[in-house]
């Protein structure tokens, strides 16, 4: 399976995903740091993918998701956005309801 | 010195007629040199973002701005068709780089 397919896949399996730069516990960037301590606020059961650690996926996933930025959250299969939209969601609580329909 | 900002702006005004376009230099609250342009806040208003998702105006700035973004670290946006703009937008702040020193 190739990497962009390989991406998919993940994309799919994990109900709320973050690719990011840096881990949830030691972000590397500002925006993937505030991105992650939202996701972290709404309570929500996500995974991460450090792309600083994984370069392969760095350079492949903007090719797949449209997006050439990080970091990039995925809920239910789809693209939220980066650390704009997430910010913007979290403020007028579209976020909060979209993480619990999931977990629901 | 602000030739990528130069670029952006004409982008812009060029591929969404904006009635409303900021463009502000951020690179100064990151771990960059002097001068650098490698972070920036956008603040765009335009009516082809009706009833466009907010991850698709991303994805058509970002487009537009291809050769760009190869370029540069960041470009935080902040999208407004007319009608929302009008109801006051929220102009959210950047996070300040956690490397910066």
């Amino acid at each position: 399976m190739d990497i962009e397919q390989k991406l998919k896949e993940q994309i799919k399996e994990n109900p709320i995903l973050i690719y990011m730069k840096g881990t949830p516990y030691e972000p590397q960037c500002g925006f993937s740091a505030k991105t992650v301590q939202i996701l972290i606020e709404c309570e929500s059961q996500f995974s991460y993918v450090d792309v600083l650690a994984n370069n392969e996926v760095r350079v492949a996933l903007p090719k797949v998701s449209d997006w050439p930025t990080f970091p990039q959250v995925f809920i239910n299969g789809e693209l939220i956005g980066g650390a704009d939209i997430i910010s913007q969601m979290h403020e007028n609580g579209e976020l909060k309801s979209l993480i619990d329909s999931v977990e629901s | 010195m602000s030739e990528i900002q130069d670029i952006i702006k004409k982008t812009l005004i060029k591929e969404f007629n904006p009635s409303i376009l900021k463009i502000v230099n951020e690179s100064y609250m990151h771990s960059v040199p002097k001068n650098a342009e490698t972070h920036f806040k956008l603040v765009i208003v335009s009516d082809s973002f009706n009833n466009v998702s907010q991850v698709k105006r991303h994805q058509i700035i970002y487009k537009s701005l291809e050769d760009i973004m190869k370029q540069i670290h960041a470009l935080s946006i902040n999208s407004y068709d007319e009608a929302e703009y009008s109801k006051n937008p929220i102009i959210l702040d950047s996070p300040n780089c956690v490397n910066k020193k």
